[in-house]
């Protein structure tokens, strides 16, 4: 049995920076264990710009911005192993049973960090009707087809979903050559940052269909088309708005899920709306000594908040396996009002010493808004938005001397309208 | 005169601007909030640039191709050119990120750097 004092699973961004910063509080002894044959993640594969202005001050892509966290890593005193898959974690013991091609691989850590990102939701979660030919595949698969190995999907596509990383694929596969005949988003809005709306779509003039769903999908081994129609607030159909696009390609983005297989072995409670698990504000979870971050935890747009969320469960993993995090504490929960579909972290223990800035999400886009934070009915916290939209995340960040006065059990986040 | 409607994505309040002008001098700006947005509408009227990445070809690399990008924002009517280049591209070692492969494409001023290692 290997022994560690803090072990990170999975080297997406999220890994990185909490490795790092574990290392940096001082854990002397750290594992990164990542499944791929190279650190970075998800990030290895986004290779558009976007990343790093809040957090470097400057746009770089994808590979660049890992590969800064990357060169950290490779100068501190840090184990890395790649290749190796974790299968499951005994959560009292915190033991971590993986495998690579050596075998089985057990670790013995102080405190474990799960950093596992998550994986794409496919056509089998959202139900399309129609035949199973070749030619369909999630966007983040596409992605890595041709930007990691060079193998180019089809000559015609559709996209289904909104979502950035359908749209960041559309202005790919067109630039690539292929033709892009529309992307199709079930709901009334965009599921994506308008940003990459007005870059992707807009500079091609490629089509956007809100309210608009596949109702049927063509061919008997390779895609041949797709039939889209509207529909209306119930999701129904509306009879005469089918219309046929002819394509050998469908990309579906239709959102992620995190990817949580091994939390839930050690028997870390999820949060039935992010998919994650439920943390305090040191983002660790139910189980002593296991801490979350990044993607695992909830479905990011901004990377550079995942450093920054994934430094503190780093830091906090680090003083866990010295004896030095403070014992688990009463905490005070945080409560989704008017208009929030989910906060994180979903709780604050009380007496910390740190301001904690929490991350949410509105269940629907409103303009002119204020954000308030409310405990016992007093107003903690209130600022302005001109603009909510479930597809980018907010935050607040409440002042530690704002928390040590609330006796309340619970914090309530909502939005108020002016 | 022209008029084009410009999405504004310097912030998510995403302000639809209208430009109104004749070649290259603008007549009018309106729509936008504040000036942020007034500088990146009359940008885009202007001359629009963007970013450019791709990937490229890589000997002796641990993948089949290495991902590159423009040293600077390209004229939007140049980017399909652009790529028509770069996808003929070859590249072999030393893998650095800011290694730059290929010079001025197209005389933009722009370089084709790798952005991995
Ligand atoms: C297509 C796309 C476009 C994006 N565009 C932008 C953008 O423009 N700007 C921006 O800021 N953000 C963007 N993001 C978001 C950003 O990339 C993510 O928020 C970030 O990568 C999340 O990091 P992570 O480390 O949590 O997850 P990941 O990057 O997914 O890393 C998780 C790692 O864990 C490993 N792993 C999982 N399970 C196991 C296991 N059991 N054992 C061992 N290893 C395991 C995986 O192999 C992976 O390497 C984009 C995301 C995508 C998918
Ligand atoms: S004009 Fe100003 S307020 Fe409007 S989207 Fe642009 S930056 Fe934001």
């Amino acid at each position: 049995m290997l022994e560690f004092d803090v072990a990170v699973i999975g080297a997406g961004p999220a890994g990185l920076a909490a490795a790092l910063a574990a290392k940096r509080s001082g854990a002397q002894k750290v594992v990164l264990v990542e499944r791929d044959f190279r650190m970075g993640g998800i990030l290895e594969q986004c290779i558009h710009m976007g990343f790093g202005l809040k957090y470097f001050g400057e746009e770089l892509s994808g590979p660049e911005y890992a590969a800064r966290f990357i060169k950290r890593i490779e100068e501190e005193d840090i184990t890395v192993m790649l290749d190796t898959m974790v299968l499951s974690i005994d959560g009292d013991m915190r033991v971590i049973h993986a495998v690579n091609k050596n075998g089985v691989v057990n670790i013995k850590a102080g405190s474990i960090i799960l950093s596992m990102g998550c994986r794409e939701r496919t056509r089998a979660q959202v139900a399309v009707p129609g035949t199973r030919p070749a030619g369909i595949f999630t966007a983040g698969t596409a992605q890595r087809f041709i930007n990691v190995q060079n193998e180019l999907v089809g000559k015609k596509a559709v996209i289904v979903g909104s979502g950035d990383i359908g749209m960041i694929m559309a202005r790919r596969l067109t630039l690539e050559g292929v033709k892009v005949e529309g992307v199709v988003e079930i709901m009334p809005y965009l599921a994506g940052l308008t940003r990459n709306r007005v870059q992707c779509l807009d500079d091609y003039d490629i089509p956007l269909y809100l309210s608009h769903t596949i109702s049927d999908i063509r061919g008997q081994y390779r895609v041949e088309g797709v039939s889209v129609a509207r529909i209306d607030e119930n999701r129904e159909i509306i009879e005469g708005t089918e219309f046929d696009i002819d394509c050998d390609t469908i990309l579906f983005s239709v959102g992620l899920i995190p990817e949580n297989e091994v939390s839930k072995s050690a028997g870390v409670l999820l949060d039935p709306v992010t998919g994650g698990p439920i943390v305090d504000d040191h983002m660790e979870t139910n189980i002593s000594g296991i801490f979350a971050c990044g993607n695992v935890l909830h479905v990011n747009d901004l990377v550079d908040n995942v450093s920054i969320e994934s430094e503190k469960a780093g830091k906090a993993a680090a003083l866990f396996a010295q004896g030095r995090l403070h014992e688990k504490t009463e905490a005070i929960s945080l409560a989704c009002g008017e208009n929030i579909r989910y906060v994180t972290p979903q709780k604050i223990v009380r007496g910390g010493q740190d301001d904690v800035t929490i991350y949410f999400r509105v269940s629907s886009p409103e303009r002119n808004i204020r954000i308030q934070a409310e405990a016992d009915g007093a107003v903690l916290l209130e600022e302005k938005r001109a603009f909510v939209n479930p597809g980018e995340i907010e935050f607040i960040t409440l002042q530690k001397e704002n928390l040590s006065g609330i006796n309340a059990e619970q914090l309530i986040i909502r939005t108020v309208r002016e | 005169m022209n008029e084009k409607t410009i999405t504004c994505i310097i912030c998510p309040s995403s302000c639809h601007i209208t430009v109104r002008g004749s070649g290259n001098s603008i007549e009018s700006i309106e729509g936008h909030t504040c000036k942020r947005g007034m500088k990146y509408a009359s940008s885009e009227y202007l001359h629009p640039e963007r970013n450019l990445t791709a990937i490229v070809k890589a000997k002796d690399y641990k993948t089949p191709v290495i991902s590159v990008r423009t040293s600077r924002p390209v004229p939007k009517d140049k980017q399909i050119a652009c790529m028509r280049i770069i996808r003929e591209l070859e590249v072999g070692p030393p893998y650095e990120i800011g290694r730059v492969i290929l010079k001025n494409i197209l005389d933009t001023g722009a370089d084709i750097l790798l952005t991995n290692e």
